[in-house]
């Protein structure tokens, strides 16, 4: 028993090293720089393949390999350039959450260029002869690869540990981090910089995709293994500090091999349990940034970038006509549109209204959550489960369950979470959450586990006197369409009415809402709660569309949807998730049929359309009304002209 | 009507309260002074709630407020304007004032859920409001455009919006122009006047000082040196050793 | 050495400044006077390229600096103080003040320990975090930071703002003292009178963008209507 802890033991501190060379990339560009890189597990993915490229199946020897590696570095370093001077040096004014869509974007490319150029098979890499044997100690062995990780985790660490804290470079990052305006000002070359802990942090992922080679089959679906272990590395230590992803990442792996002691059955559940400990426990990380106890909002740093009408726009009359307009051509579809097309609509129509709920947080309450999903999973299975069963509930009774049930859960995580975390923490809270949910899920032969359910019948409605058959497609269709069209109006009034006004209020600057009298607090969980409910029922609209729910639903990858589908179509307007989703859900339509190609395309028109225009497509709209507007200000009439026309005056959207 | 006595505060190791007492009467106004660094920020910030206290009681109108956060000390009547002025930089100046008046009306009136516009009366408030500060050729322009004068102006609006019983000021005139700040000056005294306000406040422009205060009170390292009028303040030889010098002329 | 001259500035379609031409002698020193939004900040920034949108030549040293970038200038001798200090708070007092060496470039900057000593008030500050200031401290941070790199052309935007009375006059002597020891000159934007009086020799006043008025202080003190009109005191 000894000698398997110890092994577990040894073997945890290998995996939290290969973690930790993954996530060195990460924590200079995500902390340091606060770019939130999605892709980077793409890019250690392309490291790994480059390295592949060079050495083969058989490296001949450790230095070649360690040689292979380190080119490999050079390459990506030399992607990082390229892809610093096209998109990340522009996102920079942007904004950290339209940098998430665009990594996610090169996460698309990444993945199908990896695909078309490397194919989609499996690949495995021996580690050199010096390497393949172990070293014996007593009665303990280690194996020499491990040994070898472990080492070079320690040097990478030495050295980053050096630069980033030890020398001015450090610190002329930090300071570029939080005020690049005024770094430019004291002489800094902000974008030189910029370039190259960018580069550094692509060197690192690219070495480390060449050295974790011998470690793991190599298949296009490598991007995902050190993906979320290297957000949380990141976070656990403190943002943008080594010595903390370094604990971290050991952290991790320790754990991982207790997990695979202890719940042998399911694997990796433990890591999140304790994540979500960690954060309630300490949110900060364990090293916070010095200073950072008051700073995370510098006094008298306006935010940029634009906020949701707080108003109900003075005529109605426009948005009627277009209302009408697209519910209209939406319910006629069912006679022209061929079943595939009319399958994704319905879809989009859903995703639409997680993505509203996902932005009720982020665009007005101002609380980025990673784990949307799991609220519409909770509302698909729950709304599958008995629909199967065949229990006799009205349908309409099930839908209010599934709101009750998403509301009810959101209070209980918003209640622990909102009290303790907030930005970043809580994002990657909820992103735990939900891969908790989704392992729960797939783990449990009551829910179908891994396949999902599947067969999930299609309704009726009692209405009394009249009986809504609902099992064709085309009436569940409409009925879809109602259904959201209904719960998009409701979220709208809700947000530019009074209730809105207040989230916006404390978005913007929670210390000014507290002091206009408002319980942030409150009215966080209040968003929280009723975001939670809103997407358990788009999860149980969708229950019988699909009439298929799988694990996935409450995936981090689904997850995303949201938020891309928000960011694209303009997080500073109500109904930009919705034009999101319908781009969105139109791009993957169009290239379904371009195989390997069309992750490479969906990727770049997404990453075309955020670089064009920043703020969503609705923003990019509104640019130009906008540098109207505000010309027209200042060509205002005299003070009396305007308090005579007083209130008319300053109505409108 | 509003109390303290004993508050000890420290940020980590550095200790900034150390066993601050005051009292404040109805409808008098207040001023703390002192050397930058002194503690007056940070004395604000553990009335306002903003931030606890390590030691020491605060009461308001006979009840211990101590505990309370500051969303409740706001609905006990506390109204609070920051060094550097906090307003809601996207919004008009207009709205800035809607959602303060609502956030005030929410909890004294039931509003109809179904009304989604501000009511007219808001609106002629927020009006009325954005006159008393002079702002009202800028009502539409979103709060970050408006220049440093401009902000602190609406943040007192914002304020005043709340109906507060007693008016926090940190440093109201800081970086205003003279013409500006007399200004400011006169319609404070006018908001107290119509308003029946207690206003506590804290300056480094000693015209201001003089023209506004009941009484004063002198802060240096976390303590309280001096509390008096404006004269017994004036001719205390420590005050001027620390904190006003030899007179400056016209400044 | 610093000339400005038909200097316009816009934030997206407004136009901010119209016209503005200044110039500030090497070791000179120079107040701008105005209300709050006539437009001084804006010049400030303008003549960093740090914000808005600029037409005009700018001109330091006789170079051309139309095409360079803030970090540039920064380096090229240009200095500024920004009105919302802007003390990065991840960062020491220390840390603070050296990092602006980086604009020192081949000049050789102040020495820390001078600095220090001028502004007397930092010395025990120096081991905290910028953002475990008090807003007087930072504003003297921020000044502080300023002269480090020994600039040719220091710009103060309100200094004083919220600095206690003897502080003022404090700063007003070092300042004066430190562009007199290293030749800086200095372009000065204040709502304080008394200072920039004590500060400069030169003042010029700027309303709605466009200078309205410029001269010695004793010229300025001959003309109570320009006081009064665009200052109102
Ligand atoms: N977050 C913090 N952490 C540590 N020390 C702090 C923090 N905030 C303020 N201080 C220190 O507390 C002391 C008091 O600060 P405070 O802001 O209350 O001063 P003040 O009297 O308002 O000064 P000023 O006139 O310059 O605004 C200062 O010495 C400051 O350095
Ligand atoms: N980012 C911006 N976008 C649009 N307009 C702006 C912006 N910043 C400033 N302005 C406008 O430009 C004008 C000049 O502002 P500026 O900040 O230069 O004034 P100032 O003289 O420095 O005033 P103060 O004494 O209050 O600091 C003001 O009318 C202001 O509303
Ligand atoms: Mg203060
Ligand atoms: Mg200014």
């Amino acid at each position: 028993m000894g000698m398997q802890i110890g092994f577990a033991l040894f073997n945890g501190l290998t995996v939290g090293m290969s973690i930790f060379l993954v996530a060195a990339g990460i924590t200079l560009v995500f902390g340091m720089l606060k770019i939130l890189n999605i892709a980077h597990g793409s890019f250690f993915m392309i490291g790994a393949y480059v390295a592949y490229s060079i050495i083969g199946s058989h490296p001949d020897s450790t230095l070649q390999l360690v040689f292979a590696a380190i080119l490999s570095g050079f390459v990506l370093a030399g992607l990082g350039l390229l892809l610093n001077a096209s998109v990340f040096q522009r996102l920079r004014n942007i904004g950290e959450a339209y940098s998430l869509i665009a990594t996610f974007a090169l996460l698309m490319i990444c993945n199908g260029a990896t695909k078309i150029i490397w194919g989609v098979n499996y690949h495995s890499v021996s580690a050199p002869d010096a390497l393949a044997g172990a070293v014996i100690y007593g009665s303990f062995f280690a194996p020499s690869y491990s040994l070898f990780i472990i080492g070079l985790g320690v040097l990478t660490f030495l050295a980053l540990e050096i630069v980033v804290h030890r020398s001015s470079v450090g610190k002329i990052v930090r300071a570029i981090a939080h005020d690049s305006w005024m770094a430019n000002l004291v002489g800094i070359n902000t974008s030189r910089i910029y370039a190259l802990v960018v580069m550094a942090a692509f060197f690192c992922v690219g070495m480390a995709g060449g050295l974790l080679l011998p470690n793991q089959s190599l298949t296009p679906l490598l991007f995902e293994s050190y993906l979320l272990q290297s957000f949380m590395v990141v976070i656990i230590g403190g943002l943008g500090n080594i010595r903390g992803a370094f604990i971290g990442a050991i952290m991790l792996g320790l754990i991982e091999g207790a997990n695979f002691l202890m719940l042998p059955g399911i694997p990796g559940i433990l890591v999140y349990v304790i994540l979500i400990g960690f954060l309630l426990w300490r949110p900060q990380g364990l090293f916070p940034q010095p200073g950072a106890d008051t700073a995370d909002r510098v006094e008298g740093m306006a935010e940029t970038e634009g906020v949701p009408a707080t108003m109900p726009p003075k005529s109605l009359s426009g948005g009627i006509v277009a209302a009408v307009l697209v519910v209209g051509v939406l319910a006629s579809m069912p006679f022209w549109a061929n079943a595939g097309f009319l399958f994704i609509v319905g879809f989009a129509m859903v995703e639409a209204v997680l993505a509203l709920s996902w932005n009720l947080l982020f665009g007005y309450a101002g609380l980025t959550t990673f784990g949307h999903a799991a609220f519409f999973a909770l509302g698909a299975y729950f709304v599958g489960f008995l629909l199967r069963q065949d229990t006799g509930i009205p349908f309409l009774a099930l839908l209010s369950g599934s709101l009750a049930l998403g509301a009810l859960v959101a209070f209980i995580v918003g209640f622990v979470a909102i009290r303790r975390t907030s930005g970043i923490a809580l994002g990657i809270l909820t992103l735990s959450l939900g891969e908790i949910l989704r392992r729960a899920i797939s783990y449990s032969p009551a829910l179908g586990s891994d396949d999902g359910l599947s067969g999930i019948p299609r309704p009726q409605i009692d209405l009394g006197p009249v009986l809504v058959d609902l099992s064709s497609e085309r009436a569940y269709f409409w009925f879809l369409l109602a259904a959201c069209s209904l719960v998009a109006l409701a979220l709208w009034s809700f947000t530019v009415g009074p209730m809105g006004r207040v989230l916006i209020a404390l978005r913007q600057d929670p210390v000014r809402a507290e002091f206009l009298g408002i319980d942030v607090r409150r009215y966080r969980l209040l968003a929280f709660v009723i975001s939670g409910a809103v997407a358990a029922l788009a999860g149980a609209l969708q229950a019988p569309w699909a009439q298929i729910v799988t694990p996935e639903a409450a995936s981090y990858l689904h997850s995303t949807q949201p938020m891309l589908n928000t960011l694209l179509g303009g997080s500073g307007f109500f109904w930009g998730p919705i034009v999101g989703s319908a781009i969105f859900s139109g791009i993957s339509y169009a290239t379904r049929t371009l195989a390997g190609l069309s992750e490479v395309v969906s990727g770049g028109i997404l990453l075309v359309v955020v670089l064009a225009a920043p703020g969503g497509v609705l923003g990019l709209g509104s640019r130009f009304s906008r540098t109207w507007r505000i010309g027209a200000l200042h060509k205002r009439p005299a003070v009396d002209e305007l308090a005579r026309v007083g209130k008319q005056a300053v109505g409108g959207p | 009507m509003i109390e303290c006595s004993n508050i000890y505060k420290s940020y980590g190791a550095i200790p900034v309260l150390k066993g601050i007492s005051l009292t404040v009467a109805e409808r008098e106004t207040f001023t703390i002074i002192g050397p930058n660094g002194a503690g007056k920020t940070t004395l604000f910030k553990v009335l306002t709630g903003e931030v606890p206290a390590n030691a020491g009681v605060v009461t308001f109108n006979g009840e211990n407020i101590t505990r309370l956060s500051a969303s409740a000390r706001v609905h006990r009547g506390f109204g609070r304007t920051f060094q550097v002025a906090r307003i809601l930089p996207c919004n008009s100046v207009l709205e800035n004032l809607i959602i303060a008046l609502e956030a005030r009306a929410r909890r004294t009136e039931r509003g109809s859920l179904l009304q989604l516009r501000p009511s007219d009366r808001t609106w002629d408030d927020a009006a009325e409001i954005a006159g008393r500060i002079s702002l009202l050729n800028k009502v539409d322009i979103p709060a970050r455009f408006l220049s440093h004068g401009d902000r602190k102006r609406l943040e007192l609006g914002v304020t005043l919006a709340l109906k507060p019983k007693i008016l926090m000021m940190d440093e109201p005139t800081a970086g205003m122009s003279p013409g500006d700040r007399n200004a400011t000056i006169d319609m404070i005294v006018r908001v107290k006047d119509e308003d029946r306000l207690t206003i506590m406040l804290t300056e480094h422009d000693m015209d201001v000082v003089a023209h506004l205060s009941d009484r004063i009170m002198v802060m240096n390292y976390g303590e309280a040196i001096a509390v008096g009028t404006l004269s017994d303040i004036r001719d205390n030889a420590a005050v001027r050793d620390i904190y006003l010098g030899e007179e400056i002329g016209d400044a | 050495m610093l000339e400005v001259s038909g200097l316009n500035a816009f934030y997206g379609d407004s136009h901010i400044l119209h016209g503005v031409d200044l110039t500030v002698g090497s070791s000179d020193r120079v107040s701008i006077l105005g209300r709050n939004g006539s437009g001084k900040t804006t010049l400030m920034k303008s003549i960093l390229n740090a914000g808005p949108r600029i037409h005009g030549g700018i001109r330091l040293d006789g170079t051309d600096l139309a095409r360079e970038t803030s970090f540039r200038r920064a380096r090229l001798g240009l200095s500024l103080v920004p009105e919302d200090r802007r003390i990065f708070p991840h960062l020491t007092v220390t840390d603070n003040l050296l990092i602006a060496l980086a604009a020192a470039g081949d000049r050789a900057g102040l020495d820390l320990e001078r600095v220090l000593d001028t502004f007397p008030m930092l010395g025990p500050l120096a081991a905290r975090y910028g953002s475990q200031l008090s807003g007087g401290q930072q504003q003297m941070v921020a000044v502080a930071r300023g002269v480090m790199p020994r600039p040719r052309c220091l710009l103060l935007d309100e200094p004083t703002e919220g600095l206690a009375p003897v502080i003022v006059r404090q700063l007003a002597a070092s300042v004066v003292r430190l562009c007199d020891e290293f030749k800086i000159g200095l372009l000065l934007s204040e709502q304080n009178i008394w200072f920039a009086r004590f500060c400069t020799q030169h003042v010029h006043i700027i309303e709605n963008g466009r200078i309205v008025f410029s001269g010695s202080w004793d010229e300025f003190e001959s003309r109570p209507d320009v006081k009064h009109r665009y200052l109102a005191v």
